[in-house]
Formats: C-alpha cells, sequence, structure tokens
C-alpha cells in the first residue's frame, strides 16, 4: 500500500516534471509567440508578480480566496439540497415525477446561459454567481444519491425486515448508511463541475476571482497570468477533492471491501 | 399443535399460463423443536417456499399459518439467515448482532449480545468490521444477528454454500453443537446430501417443474452427531436413499435417461466434490 502510493505519487510528479521540461523546449523553439506559449519561467514571474502587486488592483491571494468561497457555497449548497431531494425523488415516485422533468430538461443547458437570467433576476452581486456553480452541481449529485439509493443490494433490506425492521427504519438504518459511497462518488465529481461553472460565474460583472483573472488577462492577452490562474484552478480543485477523498477514508472505510 | 403448517400452497410468478408454477400444492407441518433439511435440485423453488415461509413474498395459492397466525409479512420470530452474511459494513460485529434489538427499542441489553457472540465462538472479535472477519465467521456472525432475537423459527437459505468445504464442514459441526445447546426450530435449506442428513431430524427432498415435496422423512440417526456419523452404514443407507430419490427428480428436471449418469451427477449438474472422494 505505502509502495504504491509513493510510486503513484513519484509517477505524477515525473509526468508533470516532463511537461514543463517538454513546455520549455516549445516555449524556447519559438515555434509559437511569447504570447501564445510564454515560457514556466514567465509564468512563473507573473504568478509572483500577481500574488505580490496584484493584477487590476486586486492580488492573486484576493482571487483565490474570492473563487475559493464562491466554489465551496455553491458545491455545499448543492450537496445540501441535492442529496435529500435525490433521497425523496428515489423513495416517492411522486417527487420524482414533479422534479425529474425540470432535472432532464436543466441537465444539458451549459451554466453560461443561465447568466442573462439570473442578473436580470438577481442583479450583478455574490447570490448570481453562487447559484450558478450550485445550479450547474445539482444535477449531479441528484444523480448520484438517486442511482446509490436503487443500487442498494435487496438482501439489506430483507435482513432488516426480517429483524423487523419498519419502513422507516429501512430508510434510516439501510438505505442512509448504504447511499454513502455514492454521495461520495457525486461529490468527487462535483466538485469539478463546481469549479467548472467558476470561470462561467465570474463573467458575470466580476472585479475579482480567479475566473475574472483569466477573463481580463485572457482580453490583454497576458497569457502568462492566463496560464498561472488556470495552474492554481488546477490545483485548488486537485486539493478539494483530495480533501474530499480523504474525507471519505473515513466516513466509509468500507468501501470497495464490502 | 404445530408451529408452522403450510396449507396446499402454491406460487406462481406473472400472468403466463404457459409458465410452470414454482411451487404447487405444497402441504407440511413443521413442529416445535423441530430441525427440518430440504433438499432439491437448483431451481426446484427451496428458496420460494423459503420466502413464503419468511413473508418476503405471499403466495399465489393456499395459506401458511405461524403459531396460529396466517403470515403477512416479515416477522423477528422467523427469522432469516442467507448465503451471504450480509452484514452491515458500516458496523462492527457487536452492532451488527445488536442490530434487530436496536430495531425494537433504544436500550440495547448488551449482555444478551456479548453472551451470543460467544455461543458463536467469536469473543474477541466484537469491535472488528465484517470485512476483517473471514467468510465462515462472517456466516456465524449472521447467525448470532438471527439467534439473538430468540427467534421461534430460523430460516436457513443454504448458509453454508459460499463456504469452501473445510469451513463448511466446521460450520456443520458447530450448527449440531448448538441444536445440543439451544432449544431451536430450523428449516434448512442445502444443496448437499450429507449436509441434510448429517443435521436434519426430517428431510425433505423437492422436485422441480412444479416445486412440489416428494419425499418427507424423519432421519433417526442417533445424536449426538458429528463428521464421524457419516461414516456410519445408518448414514450410508440414508444417503443412498437419498441420492436415488434425487436421481429420479433430476432425470426430471434434466432430461437424463441413463440413471448413473444421473447419479453420479450432482443434482445441479455438477460432480461434487464430497462424492468423488467417497
Ligand atoms: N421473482 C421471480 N420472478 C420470476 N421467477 C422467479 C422469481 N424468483 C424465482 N423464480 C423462479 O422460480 C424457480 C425457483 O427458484 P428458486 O426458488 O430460487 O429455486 P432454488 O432455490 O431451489 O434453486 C426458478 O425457476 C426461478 O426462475
Ligand atoms: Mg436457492
Amino acid at each position: 500500500m505505502k509502495s504504491f502510493l509513493t510510486s503513484r505519487v513519484t509517477s505524477t510528479f515525473l509526468v508533470l516534471a516532463g511537461a514543463v521540461v517538454l513546455w520549455s523546449f516549445v516555449s524556447a523553439s519559438h515555434v509559437f509567440p511569447p504570447f501564445a506559449v510564454p515560457s514556466p519561467i514567465a509564468v512563473w514571474h507573473a504568478f509572483i508578480s500577481t500574488w505580490t502587486h496584484g493584477y487590476l488592483q486586486k492580488t492573486m491571494g484576493q482571487d483565490i480566496v474570492a473563487s475559493l468561497a464562491r466554489v465551496t457555497v455553491g458545491f455545499v449548497g448543492a450537496v445540501v439540497l441535492g442529496v435529500p431531494m435525490g433521497l425523496a425523488m428515489a423513495e416517492s415516485t411522486i417527487v420524482h415525477r414533479l422534479i425529474d422533468p425540470f432535472l432532464q430538461l436543466g441537465r444539458p443547458v451549459p451554466p453560461l446561459a443561465y447568466i442573462p437570467l439570473f442578473v436580470v433576476w438577481f442583479g450583478l452581486g455574490e447570490f448570481p454567481k453562487v447559484l450558478l456553480i450550485l445550479v450547474g452541481t445539482l444535477p449531479v449529485m441528484v444523480i448520484s444519491t438517486i442511482g446509490g439509493v436503487r443500487s442498494v443490494p435487496a438482501q439489506r433490506y430483507e435482513v432488516a425486515k426480517s429483524l423487523g425492521a419498519r419502513r422507516h427504519q429501512l430508510f434510516t438504518r439501510v438505505t442512509l448508511p448504504s447511499v454513502l459511497p455514492e454521495i461520495f462518488t457525486g461529490m468527487r465529481v462535483g466538485i469539478g463541475v463546481a469549479w467548472g461553472t467558476l470561470v462561467a460565474a465570474e463573467l458575470i460583472a466580476a472585479s475579482v476571482g480567479l475566473g475574472w483573472l483569466v477573463e481580463q488577462a485572457a482580453n490583454q492577452l497576458q497569457t502568462a497570468i492566463v496560464f498561472a490562474a488556470i495552474i492554481v484552478i488546477g490545483l485548488l480543485g486537485f486539493l478539494m477533492e483530495l480533501t474530499i477523498r480523504t474525507i471519505e477514508r473515513f466516513a466509509i472505510p468500507w468501501r470497495g471491501r464490502a | 399443535m404445530s408451529l408452522l403448517s403450510l396449507h396446499d400452497v402454491s406460487l406462481r410468478f406473472g400472468n403466463d399460463p404457459q409458465r410452470p408454477s414454482v411451487l404447487e400444492s405444497i402441504s407440511l407441518e413443521v413442529g416445535e423443536g423441530e430441525f427440518v433439511t430440504v433438499l432439491g435440485p437448483s431451481g426446484c423453488g427451496k428458496t420460494s417456499l423459503l420466502r413464503l415461509i419468511a413473508g418476503f413474498q405471499e403466495s399465489t395459492g393456499g395459506e401458511i399459518v405461524f403459531d396460529g397466525q396466517k403470515v403477512s409479512g416479515p416477522s423477528a420470530e422467523r427469522v432469516v439467515v442467507f448465503q451471504q452474511a450480509g452484514l452491515y459494513p458500516w458496523l462492527n460485529l457487536r452492532n451488527n448482532v445488536a442490530f434487530g434489538l436496536k430495531l425494537r427499542r433504544r436500550k440495547v441489553d448488551w449482555r444478551l449480545v456479548e453472551e451470543t457472540i460467544d455461543i458463536v465462538g467469536l469473543k474477541g472479535y466484537e469491535s472488528y468490521a465484517p470485512y476483517e472477519l473471514s467468510g465462515g465467521m462472517q456466516q456465524r456472525a449472521a447467525l448470532a444477528r438471527a439467534l439473538v432475537m430468540s427467534p421461534r423459527l430460523l430460516l436457513m437459505d443454504e448458509p453454508f454454500g459460499a463456504l469452501d468445504a473445510l469451513t463448511r464442514q466446521r460450520m456443520q459441526e458447530f450448527i449440531l453443537e448448538l441444536r445440543e445447546r439451544l432449544d431451536l426450530t430450523i428449516f434448512f435449506i442445502t444443496h448437499d446430501v450429507e449436509e441434510a442428513i448429517l443435521l436434519g431430524d426430517r428431510m425433505l427432498i423437492m422436485q422441480a417443474e412444479p416445486g412440489r415435496v416428494t419425499f418427507d422423512e424423519d432421519i433417526r440417526l442417533p445424536r449426538p452427531r458429528s463428521e464421524a456419523t457419516t461414516l456410519t452404514p445408518e448414514f450410508q443407507v440414508i444417503r443412498q436413499r437419498a441420492l436415488q430419490t434425487l436421481g429420479r427428480v433430476s432425470i426430471a428436471a434434466a432430461g437424463f435417461t441413463d440413471l448413473d449418469t444421473a447419479l453420479s451427477l450432482n443434482f445441479d449438474g455438477s460432480s461434487s466434490a464430497r462424492e468423488q472422494r467417497a
């Protein structure tokens, strides 16, 4: 287990290091102009300068805090609403019939498309941005929760019934613990979706945030800053996924073993 | 009055009249304290019969009376032990065993839980997670989870079917000992002829399509029994009769014309390791 983990960490590191080396060669060869492919050094400098002096009056730290806050609130909102919605839909045909059409219709719509509406309804503040992330992530949580309930092995219910469980006990003692693994899978997918929606959310008249930074820097052909912001988004998304995975290990140690 | 009685019970899935009934006119009485084993070819309806008695499913004909009352759903008086232990992975052994007691009331008699864990020989493993236990230990835990409810009837569906030969043999001896110590009524399904004879006070053999009970006799082997009992001539006589009955049943089920072929095969079509050893 230990050597497997270390070797995986090592291989990831080697792959990334290789990519940086390749990237250096490509940018040094000047096949592409520097504004299209800045060198790793230039990106590092852009990062440091944005971190210490800021870009358009906002430092990288402020952008990170703003984006982390939006993603976290939107994501947590999607989990807090999505899991009970999924449970209710799986348990009740009526609830399922009421909600499912909206879910099916809403799912293929890219979050970008909601922006004009949200601006008209909710203005330009933080609420429409967070709401957009929530709306983008919600279906993932609902669908994985429903899937979790549907895939509970029938025998788990029969064992409980045979020991005298009533209906509500089947739900609390069997369904709830049984869906946990699928909820965690949903959260791991969902956190990616939430970050994906962020850039769209920060198109709504934002003045700070990583998505806003990407957008502004791109408009001014500051590609090195765009690169730096993208890498930071990737790292933050990865760190949040890692956090969820760590919680998962403690919350459901039986995953994959039963 | 018997603890369990089945009157002309039948079961049919779907509305297609072309399909044979899964069970047809099964009538049966099981007395308090009896250990009934049920043998039959694969697909003859053993599990279906057990599920009717458990109350998981309603029969399409006849009635099932348990302790003077018509069976209309599952109850902790008739606890089922399945082939797969089915322990809850989020609970440790102690809490798995206490599961049924917790459903009844908030306060659990933990002494009873500890005692039952001791009875099935798992003392010291109370805090283990199910996936930390071997297959045989898991099955003992599942048995403890059932026993702790003091069920009037224990329904067991091939409980040792998923275990390796050696563990199965140990579990059989364990059940025999348990039977000497506790006053249990057991309805025990198996596809192992020797297991059925060794454990049962009485053995039923079922035939398929439609599922019926074609053999129902007391097994008059002295108790206490052990694996050594399987070597006695009395045991072998019963075994031969069972195999012959099963042979006829299997011929009917599998379309065999040759009795010898049918007899050399186990009734699910595979030739069993036990047969080869014998
Ligand atoms: N839910 C069901 N729907 C339709 N047919 C079923 C169902 N359950 C069992 N059967 C049929 O009933 C027959 C008996 O099955 P089962 O009771 O599992 O046999 P056994 O336990 O003896 O192997 C089989 O032919 C099977 O296909
Ligand atoms: Mg079966």
